[in-house]
């Protein structure tokens, strides 16, 4: 299990950079241009494939990843770091090898990005399912008391 | 395949060019579409004026709206339009289009 998140910059760097000061200074030069956006020069989260959402009692996270087969995921959830990983089976890239392809824009290498979710979850109760390309991952919430906090009634 | 039930896309729907593969075969073009997220109820595939298009609501979302996945197609007068064949399976739809008559290599034997 990668215990650090992958770093989202497309760049592949694998240290905490600091582009604030940078980032602050290109949109005042560019702010004038309707339709700037910033994450657009500086990478911000647009390449992500994990689209996580927190919903009252879990952790939803989606993962579009069409023409798989459920073997070929591999799931891991480590305190709070979840991690996909997409393996081919060995199927899929058989039948690919022999074809005359005019175009060929699909991708079926192996994939893995780990992301920390932004609350506190049950792993051991994680559930997945694969359907119609989209591999759905529900994440059970931790109540905030077995987290630590312990809530004091002042009397 | 072209089915004339109504076929809406939501006003909000956020338009995204899936990936294709164009595959060759001895019987003709086989196209794979990816559209995760959508299945057989949410695809619409037709044909007008030698143009095939493909549009496909999913069940992801994106900036609060879901995603329409899009793409066209410009068909040469050598494909069969009647005999196009589509199916979907996890997020791939596969059209196949089979040669014309015309475009059928007949081999002739010399006597």
């Amino acid at each position: 299990m990668n215990m650090l998140a992958r770093n989202r910059n497309p760049r592949g760097l694998n240290f905490e950079l600091s582009t604030q000061p940078l980032e602050e200074m290109v949109k005042s030069m560019f702010s004038c241009f309707p339709g700037f956006r910033s994450d657009l020069v500086f990478g911000g989260q647009i390449d992500t494939k994990l689209d996580v959402s927190v919903k009252d009692k879990y952790v939803e996270v989606k993962f579009p990843c069409p023409g798989r087969c459920k073997e070929d995921f591999e799931i891991e959830v480590v305190g709070d770091f979840l991690t996909v990983r997409v393996v081919d089976c060995g199927k899929h890239k058989a039948c690919c090898d022999d074809k005359r392809y005019v175009i060929r824009e699909r991708v079926c290498e192996s994939y893995e990005e780990s992301v920390k979710l932004p609350v506190p979850v049950k792993g051991a109760e994680t559930r997945a399912k694969y359907e119609h390309g989209v591999l759905e991952i529900a994440i059970p919430r931790m109540s905030e008391g077995k987290n630590g906090t312990h809530v004091v009634k002042v009397s | 395949m072209e089915d004339k039930k109504c076929f809406s896309v939501p006003e909000n729907a956020v338009e995204v060019r899936p990936a294709v593969d164009v595959i060759e075969e001895d019987c003709g073009v086989k196209i794979m579409f990816e559209v995760p997220g959508a299945n057989s109820g949410s695809i619409d595939v037709s044909v007008e004026d030698g143009v095939l298009t493909m549009r496909a609501v999913s069940s992801l979302t994106r900036n609060g709206g879901p995603i329409c996945y899009y793409r066209a197609f410009q068909l040469s007068d050598m494909v069969d339009v009647s005999g196009i064949q589509a199916k979907t399976q996890d997020g791939v739809l596969t059209l196949c289009l089979p040669k014309s008559e015309r475009a059928t290599v007949h081999k002739i034997k010399v006597e």
